[in-house]
């Protein structure tokens, strides 16, 4: 049953995202109103670089994890338009090695996908637009682009 | 195990003991195993019939404990004399008198082995016998206190330094008034004694990890050597047993990682504490992060249900 691999492998990125992780991110699997723990869909958080006009923001994003994982990946999302050329205005975020037919290998680790979507914010890739508004502010006005980034990060200030 | 239980008890037939046989040098191991047969299964089973006799009339009843099973066997004729000293009154108020000297719980002790080759010297062998299970309720005593006492580390240490302190107390009040043959047989009673005691001890904490026997099975001559070897032996055995599970976390701020070791159920209050030290920061402004929450300072490793090497992730506040 491909569900056990599935949650088989879940359970082992978790062990290993306790013992070690990089600082200021955070994922664990959702607990549900009765106290139980569903390992198909985490909760994360992902602060924004240092030294980035990301920095300050610590963005939360779900990971669904379909019974085929790790041989596809999971569904990475941030809230309802979140601001960014590269998230679909559902907050699904595009990103190469998330996409089953390109980048993706069943030997990523959660981890290198969280750190792979941190790097992505500041490193937005204009070949692979998914919203027209962060798209066009940031091909056409770096100003108010700037600005707006400094903006989001300020409304996810960290859960302190 | 058995074998030296069965060495051991043979110690104690009296019979057999000549007090100027007694192992003098504590470097001779052997002096006192080779000396003593093997009591026969027939005498233990009168030795313990004794015992209940005894229990019946005194205080001694308390004393029924496993360990009674491998102690001494008396000789068969005790029980006879065990009744005379019961209604001795001489001997009686011989105890008062010296109970009334001896205040301090030490000398409580010391005053028990006085009594124990007291009532000896008047009634031979049975009141030594006597004497020994006052004893040896009174060191079980002492240690059951201690234990209750300090419930997550039994101190043998301690124990022994005390009961050390008791047989000094004891030497040289008999040094004042007793014949060197006495001091002898309170030699040999007590570090015979020390040993069970620390073997009763051992037992019930199911250590099975000590192997020091020389410590244990060597009668020393001096109450500090006595002390010294089972004080080695000691620190060892006493470490498995704290009940409170300990468990390294990691705190990670955003340059490094450092590990701490902490009981599970102590509070991370401590614990921050020792951080916030250690970084030369005030503990004020710093906020600990598990999972994505704050921890509360109350809370402990347990109540969040973290493992081994769990990560604890501090933020600096922002004013």
């Amino acid at each position: 049953m491909s569900g056990g691999i599935a949650r088989g492998r879940l359970a082992e990125e978790r062990k290993s995202w306790r013992k070690n992780h990089p600082h200021g991110f955070v994922a664990k699997p959702e607990t549900q109103p009765d106290g139980t723990v569903n390992l198909m869909a985490w909760h994360c958080t992902i602060p924004g670089k240092l030294g980035t006009d990301w920095e300050g923001g610590y963005f939360p994003l779900t990971l669904n994890f379909s019974e085929d994982y790790p041989s596809k990946p999971p569904k990475c999302k941030f809230p309802q338009g979140f601001f960014h050329p590269n998230v679909y205005p559902s907050g699904t975020v595009c990103l190469s090695i998330l996409n089953e037919d390109s980048g993706w290998r069943p030997a990523i680790t959660v981890k290198q996908i969280l750190v792979g979507i941190q790097d992505l914010l500041d490193q937005p890739n204009p070949a692979d637009p998914a919203q027209t508004e962060g798209y066009h502010l940031f091909i056409q006005d770096a100003a108010e682009y700037k600005k707006r980034v400094r903006q989001q990060a300020k409304q996810y200030p960290p859960l302190v | 195990m058995a074998d030296f239980v069965e060495d051991l008890d043979s110690l104690f037939d009296y019979r057999r003991v000549q007090p100027i046989t007694i192992p003098d040098d504590g470097d001779d191991d052997n002096d006192c195993h080779v000396k003593t047969p093997v009591p026969s299964p027939k005498k233990r089973k009168i030795s313990k019939h004794n015992v209940e006799i005894v229990g019946g009339d005194r205080e001694v009843s308390q004393v029924t404990n496993d360990d009674e099973d491998w102690l001494l066997p008396p000789p068969k004729d005790s029980s006879e004399s065990l009744k005379q000293i019961d209604e001795d009154s001489t001997i009686k108020e011989l105890r008062k008198k010296i109970a009334e000297q001896f205040m301090t719980t030490q000398d409580q002790l010391a005053y028990r082995i006085l009594l124990a080759l007291e009532i000896r010297s008047g009634v031979a062998i049975s009141g030594a016998e006597l004497g020994r299970a006052h004893f040896n309720r009174l060191v079980n005593t002492h240690i059951s206190c201690t234990h209750v006492h300090d419930k997550n580390t039994v101190n043998a240490t301690l124990i022994l330094r005390f009961i050390s302190q008791c047989y000094l107390v004891a030497m040289l009040r008999f040094l004042s008034s007793e014949s060197i043959l006495h001091l002898g047989l309170l030699k040999f009673a007590f570090t015979r004694h020390v040993q069970l005691a620390f073997m009763a001890l051992l037992r019930k904490q199911e250590l099975k990890a000590f192997t020091s026997k020389e410590c244990l099975f060597q009668p020393k001559r001096e109450s500090d050597s006595v002390q010294v070897a089972l004080e080695s032996g000691a620190e060892e055995p006493s470490k498995p047993h704290h009940e409170r599970a300990k468990i390294v976390i990691s705190i990670q701020d955003k340059d490094e990682v450092k590990q701490f070791r902490v009981y599970k159920d102590e509070k991370f209050e401590r614990l921050f504490k020792r951080y916030a030290d250690k970084a030369k920061l005030r503990i004020e402004s710093l906020v600990f992060m598990f999972d994505g929450d704050k921890i509360n300072l109350t809370a402990t490793p347990d109540s969040l249900g973290m493992d081994d090497e769990d990560i604890i992730e501090v933020l600096a506040k922002k004013n």
